[in-house]
């Protein structure tokens, strides 16, 4: 049985492929398109699964769909009526294209891919919520899902259980801690949908000193609901936030602008505020549910510091949040609530790894190589991760293309830049050489998964950089690169079985440099998605600073000092 | 040389691909001034009479409807 989930026409957009159960397939359409959060309807995105899947459109038993587009259209017309005459170029740029494409999504299937069987659509939130408890490996687990706004929902609570989901409470636009974040977000000068994980890199710097004004942006009961005040924001008109929001903060930051001490504050009071609601809802899900598993998604679940916090202070024993927790992981959801629950098929696939892209054959990585002009060499593994740990622990940036893809925002050791984080200055190497970061942002590590207790307080394991301990005490010293300034450090522990050749670099680089940890950050420069084919890396390797690259088993270095 | 037939067919998509051009804004414009501006003028209105009053709830959760989608109902769009 085949099942094909697709998430577009927001941002992000997404499909993937559940196939007798296992999802053999999933990928960003942006990865194709070479779009930064491309949000078109998954066309290329599609084909890669389809072709993973060695199946064509007509093997298809169902498409499903992660949002109900009527429910969306009918906010999204309040949202023009709400902020008339304000809305109406909104209103006329984005008409032609819900009346063209996304209000008949079955027929411009039928049009652009040659499909015409079923085509089923369930609620965003449910969708979130699939793909948190579905590929998750408890047997039952409370959900929790919370984004910006899905059709009417920001934040659902539930259970799951065998193939089951039970959603019974829901929380509703306007009212919406994404929502939020990402007012404060704009108001901090950084973009929406993009510069979310930017206030909360930048929180780390600050202190929260604007609890007082936070309080009364939104009413927060005992439980963690919320209703946010309806004159403190303009979700309406595009600026997210109102004239009134202004006098309690003050001006608000022009993109690009300096970064003062205010705004590392409201950036910490708003990360602190965002903890406090969380950590409210889930005290008073696992009270309601009795479960020790907890499954979170939506944007939301991406603050991977609220995300450690919840399974520091609440009773909670295990938490899962998949690697796409934002709406691209919508089309997993969708997948496998397609085959679990409108199938009625039992569970039976745990997603412990990210790896659901593309992958290129060695001769593809070749005719990629010789297009360049360039020459590598290629070495067996056992070389390659001693080679490679020796160029990291002389400082060299490197670029590690191995296998598949990664699913979802973060590069997990398929497409990574990787960096040594015994030196105290790589971040800034790493920003002035390839990333060209905002300074302030911290990068994430990764770390063997048998040794990351010696640097790092996990109360669980982090497979996909989705939770942010503590340090341990000296850990400052021997890998400053990779600690916080507030003392965290976002983290992915590394197993043996689920990347043997990350694993195996990283090892490596322990018996050179006495640390088995690497700096870990996204292979791509700002603004561009990261890299998805060999000819995308040899871009970014030769357009910037970078000094070496591993392509599958071929090793490139750039001549000159480090 | 192109049959008359076919001479029409092409006159007649590129008069439909002009209009449609001119038709949807303006229908749209229409639209956006005569049907969502006097819902906006209405639902002011009605904002004023029926403010959001303070509430002594003991929380905001709502029930959940609509999220147990079957075979049938994952068929709607709505």
């Amino acid at each position: 049985m085949n099942i094909l989930g697709i998430s577009c026409y927001y941002h992000d957009s997404a499909a993937c492929l559940v196939k007798d159960g296992r999802v053999v397939a999933a990928a960003q359409e942006e990865r194709f398109s070479r779009r930064k959060n491309d949000p078109d309807l998954p066309l290329s995105a599609l084909n890669y699964c389809l072709q993973a899947g060695d199946i064509t459109m007509d093997a298809l038993d169902r498409v499903v769909f992660y949002e109900k587009p009527f429910l969306k259209f009918s906010r999204v017309l309040l949202g023009h009526v709400q902020a008339w005459p304000r809305s109406f170029g909104s209103f006329m740029s984005s008409m032609p294209l819900w009346l063209g494409e996304r209000l008949t999504l079955p027929l411009t299937l039928k049009e652009k891919t040659g499909y015409s069987g079923r085509t089923h659509f369930i609620k965003h939130h449910l969708s979130h919520a699939a793909a948190a408890f579905l590929p998750s490996p408890f047997e039952e687990a409370a959900i929790l899902t919370a984004d910006g706004v899905g059709e009417w929902a920001t934040t659902t609570r539930g259970r799951g259980a065998g193939s089951g989901i039970t959603i019974d409470g829901e929380i509703s636009f306007p009212d919406s801690l994404g929502l939020l974040y990402t007012a404060v977000t704009v108001f901090l000068g950084f973009e929406a949908n993009e510069g979310e994980g930017k206030v909360m890199g930048l929180a780390s710097c600050g202190q929260p000193s604007f609890m007082k004004e936070f309080s009364r942006l939104a009413e927060v009961k005992d439980d963690g609901s919320y209703r946010l005040d309806p004159g403190m924001f303009d979700f309406y008109g595009g600026r997210m936030y109102s004239p009134a929001f202004t006098r309690l903060f003050g001006e608000p930051r022009k993109p690009g602008g300096e970064l003062t001490d205010r705004h590392r504050d409201i950036a910490a009071s708003l990360q602190k505020f965002t903890e406090d609601v969380l950590l409210r809802l889930a005290r008073d899900l696992h009270a309601r549910t009795g479960s020790r598993n907890l499954c979170l998604a939506g944007g939301v679940a991406l603050n991977c510091v609220t995300n450690h916090k919840i399974l520091e202070e609440t009773p909670f024993r295990a938490i899962f949040v998949q690697p796409a927790a934002g709406d691209a992981g919508g089309a997993l959801g969708a997948a496998c609530y397609g085959y679990n629950c409108l199938s009625g098929r039992p569970r039976g696939f745990v997603m412990d790894n990210a790896l659901l892209g593309p992958e290129y054959t060695e001769r593809q990585i070749e005719l990629a190589l010789a297009r360049e002009g360039l020459k590598a060499e290629k070495l067996p593994d056992e070389l390659l991760f001693k080679r490679t740990a020796a160029l990291l622990a002389a400082g060299k940036v490197t670029g590690w293309f191995q296998g598949r893809m990664e699913f979802g925002p973060r590069a997990l050791g398929a497409r990574s830049l990787l960096g040594d984080p015994r030196n105290p200055k790589m971040k800034d190497i790493l920003n002035s050489r390839v990333k060209h970061r905002e300074p302030f942002r911290p990068y994430a590590s990764a770390v063997t998964a048998e040794r990351a207790q010696e640097y790092f307080d996990l109360r669980a394991p982090s497979p996909f950089m989705l939770l942010a301990p503590r340090t341990r005490a000296g850990a400052a010293d021997r890998i400053p690169a990779s600690c916080h300034d507030d003392g965290t450090a976002r983290v992915q522990t590394v197993t043996k079985t689920a990347d043997p050749k990350l694993h195996g670099l990283l090892e490596a680089f322990g018996a050179a440099a006495g640390v088995p940890v690497l700096i870990n950050t996204s292979f791509n420069r700002r603004g561009e998605p990261v890299v998805c084919s060999p000819s995308d890396a040899l871009r970014v390797y030769l357009e910037t600073e970078m000094d070496a690259l591993v392509l599958g088993p071929f090793l490139l270095e750039k001549a000159g000092p480090a | 040389m192109a049959s008359f037939k076919e001479t029409m067919v092409k006159f007649a998509r590129a008069v439909f691909v002009r209009a449609q051009k001119v038709l949807l804004p303006a229908c749209l414009f229409c639209a956006y001034f005569l049907g969502i501006g006097p819902m906006a003028a209405v639902s002011r209105l009605a904002r004023l009479l029926r403010r959001r009053a303070p509430e002594n709830a003991v929380t905001f959760w709502k029930p959940a409807a609509g999220y147990e989608a079957d075979e049938a109902e994952s068929l709607e769009q709505s």
